[in-house]
């Protein structure tokens, strides 16, 4: 059984200027408190999740909508246990996958399978995880012996990929997905978008932060707007096809 | 059935982490924990009367049992795929540091892994690879080693090892140091979008470091063959030497890494200190050299760093009080870095 239960959960973002970031203000500050004191310390705190409760449990599939900058990556980050929250408490059970940002511990000088071990080494795997999965993304991206030239060297839809098989490699029983379609030839998109669908099939939990109505329509059966860091679950037949 | 029941409860206390929990037993054949999972897992405070047991040998029975039950429940838990995780605001972040540090630990196998991959990374294309460093370090030797032993005037057979070993220290030494104060902000995007413990990182970076001082032996050895260093018994030495001065290179690297990410300015502060350091650092010459400040020497403490590996390689054993130097500076360079990490761990995924 998986869940993932957030109890009023508040995530603060400290904003640091440029000077709040260097030391010398920070000394200087001790030196002469007052005046230099509100420019050199002066830190923005961002209240990006404000009091979030939420519940999910097997076979929750949830989309986020929300504004840009409403916090969607926040919360997800925040269920990835990526940010730890000011106030509040968050509980998850089972194993976990998140795809952000892809491709960090990508290393353009590498080659194809061995950033395949290394991607995978860092998102969790263990070294022979790792290598049973070779079969199943070469088979996947189709790079062929491309696999075998350092990463530097394929364009830019070829390393994307890569990036897309490994990060949808596994088979967690939470998945979170910030939005990231769109990438690669449209035989290719055709194909992750299967390729994604199979892999939310598979798992408990799936949280999905996109502005695409349409992709939200088909894989989720709740919706949460975040807006200004409070949650509300809003009705799927809001959502209007084709609408962004 | 028993050991899945104190399984369970071994789950239970965990789950729950601070809430005590006390398990009910109503009859003595009836179930140690007579709620549903479901119930236990909500947090719901049981209350408790301890399973009868009849003689000494049945307690010792069930506690051994108990015993291996909750390290057989722990270790499944570390190692299977479904950690059970758990955060709240104030009160987890007080371990979160060595929490991350024992995560790391556990897989201190991809670190070196990482490390060793990252070494290749660098040297991909070239013909002689990580020997590069090795070749590097050779041709310092010989230049500087020629040119220093006149100038210092001293016998080129006694100069020349010391000065290799020095080099080779302080390689390792100086390459941890740079790097550590840029080392969260370089792992930014691992931070932030993947669940890696960070004290990882360190541990790649103090591997990669050790795998071109590994390298750079190659010139020492030779250097010791064609020069007849003596090999002692206290030879041994080096051993204990590099794994102190390792250990001590990890909080070392972790604290900057902390501190380089919070303050921008740490990376270019010591990238310009660091040149300074190799010239007041016993490196080329040794504290024996000076004849007016060779105490003072002792109180860089890189002084110690260098020394607790040079000497043993050099044949003979450190002074004592390098040994009670570094030792302090692990225990209490420990103690500091870990209160730091365990309060700010958390909020490094926000710095970076």
């Amino acid at each position: 059984m998986a869940r993932l239960q957030f109890k009023k959960v508040t995530v603060q973002y400290p904003i640091y200027s440029g000077r709040s970031m260097s030391l010398r203000n920070q000394i200087l500050r001790l030196g002469t408190g007052g005046k230099i004191e509100a420019e050199a310390g002066h830190i923005n705190l961002v209240t990006a999740l404000k009091d979030i409760s939420i519940d999910l449990r097997d076979g929750d599939t949830v989309g986020l909508v929300g504004h840009n900058g409403a916090g969607k990556t926040t919360l997800l980050r925040a269920m990835a246990g990526i940010y730890t929250p000011i106030a509040g408490e968050v509980v998850r059970e089972g194993s976990l996958a998140t795809v952000f940002e892809i491709g960090a511990g990508m290393d353009p000088e590498h080659s194809g399978y061995e950033n395949i071990i290394r991607m995978g080494l860092m998102m969790g795997m263990t070294a022979a995880e790792a290598r049973s999965k070779i079969a199943d993304i070469e088979d996947f991206t189709e790079l062929g012996d491309f696999l075998q030239l350092p990463v530097r060297t394929y364009s830019s839809g070829m390393t994307m990929r890569l990036m897309f098989a490994v990060a949808t490699s596994v088979q967690p029983e939470i998945l979170l997905i910030d939005e990231m379609f769109g990438t690669g030839d449209a035989a290719f998109q055709e194909k992750a978008r299967a390729r994604m669908k199979a892999l939310i099939n598979s798992t408990k939990i799936f949280v999905f932060a996109s502005h695409s109505h349409e992709l939200l329509r088909e894989y989720c059966k709740r919706i949460f707007r975040l807006e200004h860091g409070a949650l509300h679950e809003i009705s799927i037949d809001t959502l209007v096809l084709g609408a962004a | 059935m028993l050991e899945s029941e104190l399984a369970l409860y071994a789950a239970l206390q965990r789950r729950l982490g601070e809430q005590r929990i006390d398990i009910v037993v109503h009859r003595r054949d009836a179930p140690l924990c007579d709620i549903d999972r479901e119930t236990c897992l909500s947090g719901v405070p049981l209350r408790a009367t301890p399973p009868p047991f009849n003689t000494v040998q049945q307690v010792v029975g069930k506690l051994l049992s108990a015993n291996r039950a909750i390290k057989q429940y722990a270790d499944k838990l570390l190692e299977s795929q479904k950690p059970i995780f758990m955060t709240t605001g104030k009160k987890e972040s007080r371990y979160a540091g060595i929490t991350d540090i024992a995560q790391s630990l556990k897989r201190w196998r991809v670190a070196l892994y990482l490390a060793w991959s990252d070494t290749r990374a660098r040297y991909r294309r070239s013909v002689l690879g990580p020997f590069w460093l090795t070749l590097g370090t050779a041709i310092g030797v010989a230049g500087l080693g020629w040119i220093w032993s006149e100038l210092l005037k001293i016998d080129r057979a006694k100069f020349i090892p010391s000065l290799t070993a020095g080099l080779i220290v302080w390689q390792f030494l100086a390459g941890c140091i740079t790097e550590s104060t840029g080392l969260f902000v370089k792992q930014s995007i691992i931070i932030r979008n993947l669940q890696l413990p960070y004290f990882l990182h360190v541990l790649q970076l103090v591997f990669r470091h050790f795998v071109n001082f590994a390298h750079n032996l190659v010139v020492y050895i030779a250097v010791a063959v064609i020069l007849a260093v003596p090999v002692t018994w206290d030879t041994l030495l080096v051993i204990p030497g590099v794994f102190m001065v390792a250990m001590n290179l990890l909080w070392i690297t972790l604290l900057f890494g902390m501190l380089g990410a919070r303050f921008r300015d740490l990376e270019y502060a010591v990238a310009a200190l660091l040149p300074l350091l190799f010239f007041i650092s016993p490196v080329i010459y040794r504290p024996g050299y000076l004849s007016f400040s060779a105490r003072l020497i002792w109180l860089n403490p890189l002084s110690h760093f260098i020394e607790i590996i040079r000497d043993p390689m050099l044949g003979f054993s450190p002074p004592w009080f390098v040994y009670a130097a570094m030792g302090t500076m692990l225990v209490l360079g420990w103690g500091m870095t870990l209160s730091l990490f365990n309060q700010r761990r958390n909020r490094i995924a926000f710095w970076v």
